[in-house]
């Protein structure tokens, strides 16, 4: 299709207009994709790593053997761990982002849009995954710590060799789930203007008043990398919980 | 004689209810000491008090000579010394039976791997499972999951094995094989507490034997004392 000018625009059908805008922007359309999918994976990638270790914090109980001190800073600590947890995600992501990105900015911290973008989307899975870890860790038997601390293993020890494994294999699933929420969450980091795809579409609206096409051909992305990871995940989850079959070969039947 | 665990007036309530009251035992090295006793009259704490999974409420136990109750003490290195066996087994879901039995090894005595993993295929050949090393632990029987959770117990090399209950989550046929392998630690010269049911089994296998009835050791002493002719008619009515 020869180039029109801008001019005649109104007289292209949607089709040609969205041939037009993949011409014209189809490079601004990959790069936004490339953001968004790094700042769902180091959202997600960042928030878990966090994410386990407030939840940490937030299960800290005191025991009889400790101190006065050591008691008084467990109780604040798991306070101050909820208290994140409550307000990351008691607040729309948007508004985090802006009060974080020009708070930092008052203060001096000298980040891009991109790195902030990915500082608040980062900070924000944790909230969420602290829970999700939580609730995984509480579906652990306690028999299973038991048996840890019984052969002397500490209390850490205990939580990394033993409960948190199996607490994360057990979710798996809703961890796959909020790194898919953050492939489509991400677009509101464009309010400080962090160039994903959402952005993208903007740009290319704005500049050629193509909307509906702009905005179809994005929801078309984020429509496949969803439905793509979320068939990804059904596999992982269906090849983790599959029976595990050892072959010795004394044991193989003709 | 070598004293293993001495236990000297514990008590431990649950909030306002007391479990165990008063509770004064000895067990010396190669003893076996069965604690008998209708179900929730305090056995079970009684053995988790000895490796601290409960924290007394009073009392002194003993372990080695060194008072465990002291708040300077490592429970954690104490832990190492008292392996316990647990009626659900609890064993670790996620690793096969291998290492099962070299993580605390690994983590905990920092053993080389290739030592830890003789060491653990030495325990799991005593209690017959050296054929199933690679085994997930969901793909076991019931009997074979106690068996594995001995082994994973005695690799520690501890001074003296807790069983709590390790055959009542067992179906009647796999009884035996579990507690053949206790029999032969006996014989072996194992210093071990159980709480059981299993009376031919106490009877057979214990040199000592405690009937503790809510929270009071009722009556303690050798099979023959226990089964034989005594004046204790709370122990006769459980026994019967």
């Amino acid at each position: 299709m020869p180039d029109r000018p801008l001019s005649n625009m109104v007289l292209m059908s949607s089709i040609e207009k969205i041939v037009y805008l993949f011409q014209h922007y189809g490079l601004l359309f990959l790069q936004g994709l490339g953001v968004t999918l790094l700042l769902a994976v180091v959202g997600t990638g960042v928030g878990l790593i966090l994410g386990l270790l407030l939840s940490l914090v937030r299960n800290l109980k005191a025991t009889p053997k400790d101190g006065k001190l050591k008691r008084i800073g467990k109780k604040v600590a798991s306070f101050l761990a909820m208290c994140y947890i409550e307000l990351f995600r008691g607040t729309p992501m948007m508004v985090q982002a802006l009060i974080i990105y020009f708070g930092g900015k008052m203060i001096g911290i000298p980040w891009t849009y991109l790195s902030c973008g990915l500082f608040v989307i980062s900070i924000n899975t944790t909230a969420y995954m602290a829970e999700i870890v939580r609730s995984g860790v509480n579906s652990i038997d306690v028999g299973q710590l038991e048996a840890a601390r019984s052969l002397g293993m500490t209390q850490t020890q205990t939580m990394f060799h033993v409960v948190f494994p199996q607490a994360l294999k057990n979710s798996i699933p809703t961890i796959g789930n909020e790194f898919i929420i953050n492939i489509k969450d991400s677009s509101v980091l464009n309010v400080i203007t962090v160039s994903e795809l959402f952005m993208a579409a903007k740009i290319a609206s704005s500049a050629t008043y193509m909307f509906i096409e702009a905005y179809l051909i994005i929801a078309l992305i984020y429509l496949t990398l969803t439905i793509v990871f979320s068939q990804i995940l059904k596999r992982v989850e269906k090849h983790l919980n599959a029976p595990f079959v050892v072959k010795l070969s004394h044991e193989r039947t003709a | 004689m070598e004293q293993v665990i001495k236990i000297e007036n514990l008590s431990k309530f649950f909030g306002e209810v007391c479990v165990l009251r008063d509770i004064n035992l000895t067990v010396n090295k190669g003893e076996v000491v069965c604690i008998i006793g209708s179900s929730g009259g305090g056995k079970s704490t009684l053995l988790r008090c000895i490796n601290l999974l409960e924290t007394p409420t009073s009392g002194v136990i003993y372990i080695d000579g060194s008072n465990i109750m002291d708040k300077n003490v490592n429970v954690d290195q104490l832990r190492t010394k008292t392996g316990m066996v647990f009626q659900q087994f609890n064993l670790f879901n996620h690793l096969n039976v291998l290492d099962n039995c070299t993580l605390a090894q690994l983590k905990v005595l920092k053993t080389e791997k290739k030592l830890a993993t003789a060491v653990a295929a030495a325990n799991l050949t005593k209690v017959g499972m050296a054929d199933k090393l690679g085994y997930k632990i969901n793909q076991l029987s019931g009997g074979q999951k106690q068996r594995v959770a001995i082994a994973r117990a005695l690799c520690m090399n501890p001074d003296v094995l807790l069983f709590d209950e390790p055959t009542s989550a067992l179906d009647p046929e796999m009884v035996d094989e579990v507690l053949n392998v206790i029999k032969k630690l006996a014989e072996e010269g194992m210093t071990m507490v159980i709480v059981t049911h299993e009376m031919s089994f106490a009877k057979n296998v214990a040199t000592k034997i405690v009937f503790i009835d809510n929270g009071v050791a009722e009556f303690t002493g050798s099979p023959s004392e226990v089964f034989g002719d005594h004046g204790n008619a709370r122990l006769k009515e459980f026994i019967k």
